[in-house]
């Protein structure tokens, strides 16, 4: 079977509807159901599920903790576990966490949606879109910098290390000062990162708002059209 | 016993093997040089022997220890490590404060500690530059720094990841002073350089990584 390549408008269409609605949407149920409905599209369009479920795994450890913070300081709803009086998981806490579980779940899942197309396809789109050419390349170069100051940052944090601070004993407010230092390379390195890109940039010859001519061009196919048609009918279903 | 013992080590990235079950011991009172060519494994290898990265098989030895079972904090205390790039080991905005960065978060600053400071920045010849903010100076005043700033922690043992590129001729000679000078105070090292001449005039040992393996040369 030949594989189906959907255009990267249809994947900013669904990616659209999908984060828009998981910020709208505040109860649990709406957010598994929209949850499910990501997924479906994930499949749809191929999205690498081992690596955003790798992701996925290393925070929510975090939203453990949150649910119970939550069910610690909002005291409603009936406690499913309780320890020396204080109630350590409610229904209502456990609801809000899944929320917020499934909530982050779906931006990660739009984030792996977008990046099943090439950078090069994804700001051709936006420029058909009729996207300021600005806009497009601002998020290009954030998109692949990324990568590089998340390796900066645990660089820095190595070389820290060791130096002899046992970063991880240190009082919370120590460790809060050490980490702090941690943003002067990388802000430094970021500056000149920034000139250097704008001085290579501009010496070959690029300039915003010139006009360019392209070879080039994005088109509309079956399955997109039909998916676009879909999708919005999908998502009403989520509604409660 | 060996300070550093490395047993059969390999290491693969991304299914591609950079090097197959190389074995070596370092004194700690020697000098050795570890030389071979570009993309062969040089970094590589000195980030496994201070435990940034994890060998795929085989097992390096700390003064007896498996790297792996010290915190990496530990193994700064024993180490010193010079990073190819020094700008990603300076943190603090003027270079007294970089050189007391280290004591300031593991225990405090001390009258000595200032005094060792200033005596680093007169031995590295980084008192002209002490007014100058760290991201602004040279390559070569940012590696004499970040030395300085490994010296402070008194290791046991220094590591040095290209430590002549950048230099001028006059400065390189100094380095090799300033590491003779470290060295028979009883600190070992290991140097990773291209520079043929340095290497043979600094090292005790030269140990050469190519496709093949580790070899000595003579
Ligand atoms: N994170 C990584 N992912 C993939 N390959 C890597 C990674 N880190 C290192 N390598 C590869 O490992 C090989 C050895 O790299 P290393 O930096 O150790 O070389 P080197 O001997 O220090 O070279 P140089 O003399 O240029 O500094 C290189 O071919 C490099 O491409
Ligand atoms: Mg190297």
């Amino acid at each position: 079977m030949k594989k189906i390549e959907f255009d990267p408008r249809t994947k900013i269409f669904v990616v659209f509807f999908l984060s828009t609605l998981a910020v709208m949407f505040s109860d649990w149920m709406s957010l598994f159901r929209l949850s499910l409905i990501g997924i479906g599209f994930g499949l749809v369009f191929r999205v690498p599920f081992h690596l955003l479920l790798r992701r996925f795994s290393k925070i929510l450890l975090v939203f453990l903790g949150l649910i119970i913070v939550q069910s610690i300081f909002i005291h409603e709803g009936e406690a499913l576990i309780e320890v020396f009086g204080i109630q350590i998981l409610t229904v209502v806490g456990l609801q809000r966490g899944l929320g917020y579980v499934f909530r982050v779940g779906i931006v990660l899942l739009s984030g792996a949606i977008l990046s099943t197309s090439s950078m090069r396809d994804l700001l051709q789109a936006l420029q058909q879109l009729k996207v300021p050419y600005v806009i497009g390349l601002m998020v290009a170069i954030g998109v692949k910098f990324l990568p590089i100051f998340v390796q900066e940052v645990q660089d820095a944090f190595v070389a820290m290390q060791l130096r002899g601070i046992d970063v991880k004993h240190l009082r919370m407010k120590r460790r809060i000062q050490v980490i702090a230092y941690l943003f002067i390379p990388l802000i430094l390195s970021t500056l000149d990162k920034a000139e250097r890109l704008a001085a290579t940039i501009e010496s070959r010859g690029f300039r915003i708002g010139a006009k360019r001519s392209q070879y080039r061009k994005l088109q509309l196919k079956r399955q997109d059209v039909i998916c676009m048609m879909i999708v919005p009918m999908i998502m009403l279903l989520t509604q409660n | 016993m060996a300070y550093y013992e490395a047993n059969k080590i390999s290491y693969e990235i991304r299914g591609r093997t950079i090097f197959k079950e190389i074995s070596f011991q370092l004194e700690q009172k020697e000098f050795v040089s570890l030389v071979g060519a570009n993309g062969i494994g040089k970094t590589t290898l000195s980030k496994l022997m201070i435990g940034i990265q994890k060998p795929s098989g085989g097992e390096i030895r700390l003064d007896g220890v498996p790297v792996s079972e010290y915190a990496l904090f530990e193994v700064g205390r024993k180490v010193g490590y010079l990073f190819q790039n020094p700008s990603c080991q300076i943190f603090c905005p003027t270079i007294m404060e970089e050189l007391l960065f280290s004591l300031r978060f593991q225990g405090g600053e001390t009258p000595e500690g200032r005094d060792r400071a200033v005596e680093m920045m007169r031995r590295f010849s980084l008192l002209d530059a002490q007014n100058s903010p760290t991201h602004c100076l040279s390559q070569g005043e940012k590696q004499r720094l970040a030395l300085a700033t490994i010296l402070m922690n008194q290791p046991e043992y220094l590591m040095l990841d290209e430590p002549t590129t950048g230099l001028d001729q006059v400065r390189k000679t100094e380095l090799g002073h300033y590491l003779q000078e470290i060295h028979q105070s009883g600190v070992g090292i290991l140097m990773i350089s291209h520079d043929q001449d340095f290497v043979k005039q600094m090292s005790q040992r030269i140990l050469r990584l190519d496709d093949g393996g580790l070899y000595e040369e003579d």
